[in-house]
């Protein structure tokens, strides 16, 4: 892993009411918790210079008293980076950051694990800094009959303890108070000199955690041993969940819940979401009558609105079984029964859950890769992330499928969205297991996942984090999505916008002129222009496929909102023809489009995270490239083989 | 004896380390120190990865990892 070199800095050249407190731990120490109860929901992310990983900044919350700035920083086993997550935190730590930091710091030690993080804190205290250690889980230990001595393990390791319950809030208050005492004193008086790094040697390591074991026996009250551990109820679950072969069935079980109930959970509030927004356009044009500025109202902003806000449920509900398993411990899990099959096709354990995020959003499944430690593990996940169904895909899918299987049984498009899902999962497979011939040999493949103890999951917390990343993710695609949506308006209704006629007012705009152009490009995968221009405004964000779609074939305007506007873009779909006078949407052209659909990379936010994750445009440019040849391909051949075989 | 040998449901200590540098680095950091009490709890499909309890803590270890681990049954 790279450093910045001389690992050492000075921390005195700044007033010390500035400084913040940076909040360290182990990953599973219950560190983001706890640094999300003390800063409450209001922080922002910085990147560290030069790096592609966040770091949140947080204030206080007011009822702390006097404000307190803490950095949190990626979960870290030790000072020596393993993963790019863990390197952020040695760089926050030990070299130069645009945040003047104290040389007081908040670590965060799991008590059930106290030995092994423990190890942080010493090596924290070696480097120069000044930890306050927060001791969290102590419920569990409490659970099992344990206690832990928190002035005797104070003395012990010559750093203040506090116990703290980071999800209910407790001995929060003692703990910022602890710190701004310990801060006084430290920016008070010694405030001398830098920090530095030094790496321990294999033998200062066992000394250090021989000792730590030691110290955390000592502060245990009741003198019970540590051996065996407070842990009996997971070794209970994990006979089962871990089971060669109930294991498997209860893995398979779960994801096929987590998937269907996409669907099911979602159906209802997105026939809500569509509905409202097809009455609301509606309203709008009867209000208006022919007036500009209610078509831009209706088909412009009301109906792109309604595009960005409809896949919100299953995007929610996916976050939602994630975090609900990331919270109770399984997800480790799941991540350790995917290594063995995941390690054929160039992946690790740890790209079980990047991929998994991705079936909701490629954005936030690129970010967690970073916790893979092999940069050609990390590097395959990142290129295959886009290629998993994204839950913006799913309004295109179910619009082509609703074409495709009209008044047919619903378990048939069911079971033809869930051969997509596969789809995208065996293209993917194939995808990672060429490219991992190109990519240069990397040994340094390593797994160890820590099997955190099963915890009930803790509602509110979970809430808020859905909520927390749900919103994060409207944030960041939702303007993109919208901009695109009022562009694409912009471009069917000028220049003859006062044209009355609409078929005429369209077929004269500029979208139709451009669209013209890539019409020989779209007629081998038996498109026109209409399909090709929205398969180019869908660069914007996939979903933005539909809208467009609706925008070129005029669906609000034909005054069939009852039913939502799919029901009014179906019915045009099926009308559709091409200049030569054959129906446009036939089997084999929508079978083409979903392929092409499952296959292109077609969006730009996407895209720039991948730059950012790369670490450079070249592979992103590459990745960006070949996906959509490559889709289109496919496409083509697919639609081409089909018609040769007499599917029209 | 390497742990990766060892049939499901060993209880032992861990007597040393072997292997790579930047494999064995990071098991002493998670707590794979000599004397360590170990106990393999049981193997996923096709053999790997091993779930290995160490102290207090639980790990999915692949095959080549726990094969640093030179341990001896208690």
């Amino acid at each position: 892993m790279t450093q910045c070199g001389h690992e050492e800095k000075n921390l005195s050249q700044h007033d010390s009411s500035k400084k913040c407190v940076l909040v360290v731990g182990a990953p599973n120490s219950g560190k983001s918790t706890l640094y999300t109860n003390l800063t409450g929901a209001q922080s922002r992310t910085v990147n560290y210079p030069g790096s592609t990983v966040d770091t949140s900044v947080g204030v206080s919350r007011a009822r702390f008293g006097e404000s307190l700035t803490f950095v949190d920083t990626p979960g870290t086993y030790s000072l020596e980076p393993k993963t790019l997550e863990e390197e952020v935190t040695h760089k926050v730590l030990f070299c130069e950051f645009s945040i003047p930091v104290s040389r007081v710091l908040l670590v965060v030690v799991d008590a059930t694990q106290m030995a092994r993080h423990l190890l942080l804190v010493r090596q924290l205290q070696s480097g120069g800094y000044f930890p306050v250690v927060a001791l969290t889980m102590n419920d569990l230990l409490k659970r099992d009959g344990f206690e832990i001595d928190t002035q005797k393990l104070s003395k012990l390791i010559h750093a203040p303890v506090l116990p703290v319950d980071g999800l209910r809030g407790k001995g929060l208050n003692e703990l910022v108070q602890a710190l701004r005492k310990e801060k006084d004193r430290v920016e008070g008086r010694l405030d001398r000199g830098a920090v530095k790094f030094l790496a321990l040697s294999a033998r200062e390591t066992e000394n250090s955690l021989n000792e730590s074991v030691i110290f955390a026996k000592e502060s245990m009250s009741k003198g019970v041993q540590l051996r065996g551990g407070p842990d009996s109820r997971t070794s209970a679950w994990d006979r089962w969940l871990l089971h060669p072969i109930y294991g498997i069935f209860f893995f398979v079980l779960v994801m096929s819940f987590i998937f269907t109930s996409i669907f099911w959970l979602a159906a209802p509030l997105m026939e809500v979401i569509d509905g409202g927004f097809a009455w609301l356009a509606g309203q709008v044009l009867s209000l208006g009558g022919d007036a500009l500025w209610a078509d831009l109202l209706a088909n412009g902003i009301i109906s792109s609105l309604g595009a960005v806000l409809i896949f919100l449920p299953q995007v929610a509900i996916l976050f939602l079984f994630i975090i609900i398993l990331e919270s109770t411990g399984y997800l480790a899990r799941a991540a350790s029964l995917a290594d063995k099959p995941l390690s054929f096709i160039g992946l690790n354990g740890r790209s079980f859950v990047p991929l998994l995020s991705a079936y909701a959003c490629a954005i936030p499944a690129m970010l967690a890769a970073r916790t893979i430690p092999s940069k050609k593990e990390r590097f395959l996940t990142l290129l295959i992330v886009p290629l998993m169904s994204c839950s913006a895909r799913l309004p295109v899918y179910a619009l082509l499928l609703a074409f495709l299987f009209k008044d047919r049984p619903a378990w048939q498009p069911g079971l033809a969205l869930a051969a997509l899902y596969f789809g995208s999962l065996f293209v993917g497979a194939c995808v990672s297991w060429v490219a991992k011939h190109f990519l240069e040999k990397s040994g340094r493949s390593f797994f160890m996942m820590e099997l955190p103890m099963y915890r009930r999951p803790h509602w509110p917390s979970i809430f808020r984090t859905v909520f927390n990343r749900t919103s994060a993710y409207v944030v960041n695609a939702g303007p993109i999505i919208f901009l695109f949506a009022g562009l694409m308006w912009a471009a069917t209704t000028f220049p003859n916008y006062e044209e009355k006629d609409q078929s005429a007012r369209l077929s004269s705009s500029y979208a139709a002129t451009a669209g013209k152009w890539i019409e020989p490009i779209m007629e081998p995968m038996g498109g026109d222009w209409r399909t090709g221009a929205s398969l180019i405004a869908a660069f914007a964000a996939r979903e933005v496929f539909v809208s467009s779609l609706a925008i070129t074939m005029h669906v609000t305007d034909s005054g069939e909102d009852e039913g939502g506007l799919q029901r009014g873009l179906l019915a045009q779909m099926k009308e559709a023809t091409t200049p030569s006078g054959a129906l446009l949407f036939t089997t084999s052209s929508v079978i083409g489009l979903m392929l092409f659909i499952l296959i292109a990379l077609q969006c730009m936010a996407t895209f720039g995270v991948a730059k950012r994750e790369f670490g450079g445009w070249k592979l992103a440019s590459v990745q960006l490239v070949a996906f959509n040849f490559l889709a289109y391909g496919v496409a083509v051949a697919v639609v081409q083989g089909l018609r040769a075989l007499g599917v029209s | 004896m390497r742990l990766d040998r060892a049939q499901v449901g060993f209880v032992g200590r861990l007597v040393s380390l072997m292997g790579d540098d930047w494999l064995t680095v990071r098991l002493r950091e998670l707590g794979f120190v000599p004397g360590a009490s170990i106990e393999l709890q049981s193997r996923l499909v096709s053999g790997e990865p091993l779930v290995i309890r160490v102290g207090s803590a639980r790990y999915a270890l692949r095959r080549v990892e726990a094969n640093c681990l030179e341990v001896e049954a208690s």
